[in-house]
């Protein structure tokens, strides 16, 4: 049961960081790259190491993402690539 | 980004189920941080993604007076100093740099009895610290980043 | 370019679950990372500091020295940011 539920979530976040680099609406990356450290720190605590998931969670889902919103916010949305 | 927003829905869930959540989880994390996981880096920065919340949705002025800039800094030294005074109060009575178990006050022994009851106290001292410095510098960075400027115009 | 980029990606890829490969179990109590320093920490936590979490009694008291320059750095970081962000604002204030 474990090892489906990892393999999805593997799955999950090469998905999350391929879209995170595809995606033209730079604030659609800063979502994704939000899930993308949500399903990493899931990840860490099925691992076992719940420490590294808590600052996970709460460092590269929750503050780098208003980080990156508020960088965002004072240049132009769009990408040009 | 640091808007008020006139929603009287987001008022209430942000104000009332979310905030007091989200802090009383940080506080949480680091008081049991010694039994549980956390601590003072987790803590601090889910306190700070609690301010950080009010800030950008409902922005309210007892907020910004209650955790102003200037209080901002002072919580951010404060925090490095309650770390860095730790490590010295050790020094005082003859033990090496951030060597908890001889820290030099007697009340200590009244309120955490036994010999382990001064490394409880600087173990938790430096959690406090950490906490304090890692949250006030991640709202004065959001705090500073969010504020309303005119977006520019860059080629390239 | 594209193909070049893509076919690069995949064998690097392939190179990494090829060296997975021989990782030990997780939870190995004979792995590399299991037989060195840490059983003493599991074992000595409880008498020399008496705290049940042993992630926390490493951070906070046998490498607290680690964790007050990780603490500075942080600080350091925070300091140099503010600087940037003030000089900006008193610049967009006069033009």
């Amino acid at each position: 049961m474990v090892w489906q539920l990892e393999f999805a979530l593997y799955g999950l976040l090469v998905l999350t960081s391929l879209i995170a680099l595809e995606v033209r609406d730079l604030l659609g990356a800063v979502a994704s790259l939000t899930v993308y450290s949500f399903v990493a720190a899931t990840l860490m605590a099925l691992m076992g190491a719940v420490d590294v998931a808590l600052t996970e969670i709460a460092l590269g889902a929750g503050v780098t993402g208003v980080l990156l919103i508020g960088g965002i916010s004072s240049i132009r949305r769009r990408s040009s690539d | 980004m640091t808007n008020r927003h006139d929603s009287v829905l987001l008022h209430f869930v942000v104000k009332v189920v979310m905030v007091p959540a989200i802090l009383l989880f940080g506080l949480y994390v680091l008081v049991h941080g010694e039994v549980s996981p956390g601590g003072g880096f987790q803590a601090g920065a889910i306190l700070a993604a609690g301010l950080i919340l009010s800030r950008m949705s409902i922005s309210s002025d007892e907020g910004r007076r209650l955790f102003s800039r200037p209080r901002l800094v002072v919580i951010t030294v404060l925090g490095m100093l309650l770390y860095a005074g730790t490590g010295i109060a050790a020094m005082f009575s003859g033990g090496n740099y951030l060597d908890y178990g001889v820290i030099p006050f007697e009340w200590i022994d009244r309120i955490v009895p036994g010999d382990l009851g001064r490394r409880h106290i600087g173990v938790f001292a430096i959690e406090v610290g950490v906490t304090l410095a890692v949250f006030g510098t991640l709202a004065l960075a959001v705090d500073y980043l969010g504020e309303p400027h005119e977006p520019e115009e860059t080629e390239g | 370019m594209r193909a070049l980029c893509v076919l690069l990606a995949i064998a690097t890829a392939a190179l990494f679950i090829a060296a997975s490969w021989h990782l030990p179990d997780r939870g190995d109590p004979h792995a590399p990372a299991n037989v060195g320093v840490g059983p003493e920490y599991v074992e000595r936590t409880e008498q020399d500091i008496g705290i049940e979490n042993v992630v926390s009694a490493v951070l906070a008291d046998y490498r607290s020295y680690d964790t007050l320059g990780e603490t500075f750095v942080i600080f350091t970081g925070g300091v140099a940011v503010l600087f940037v962000l003030i000089r900006r604002g008193r610049d967009d204030q006069q033009t």
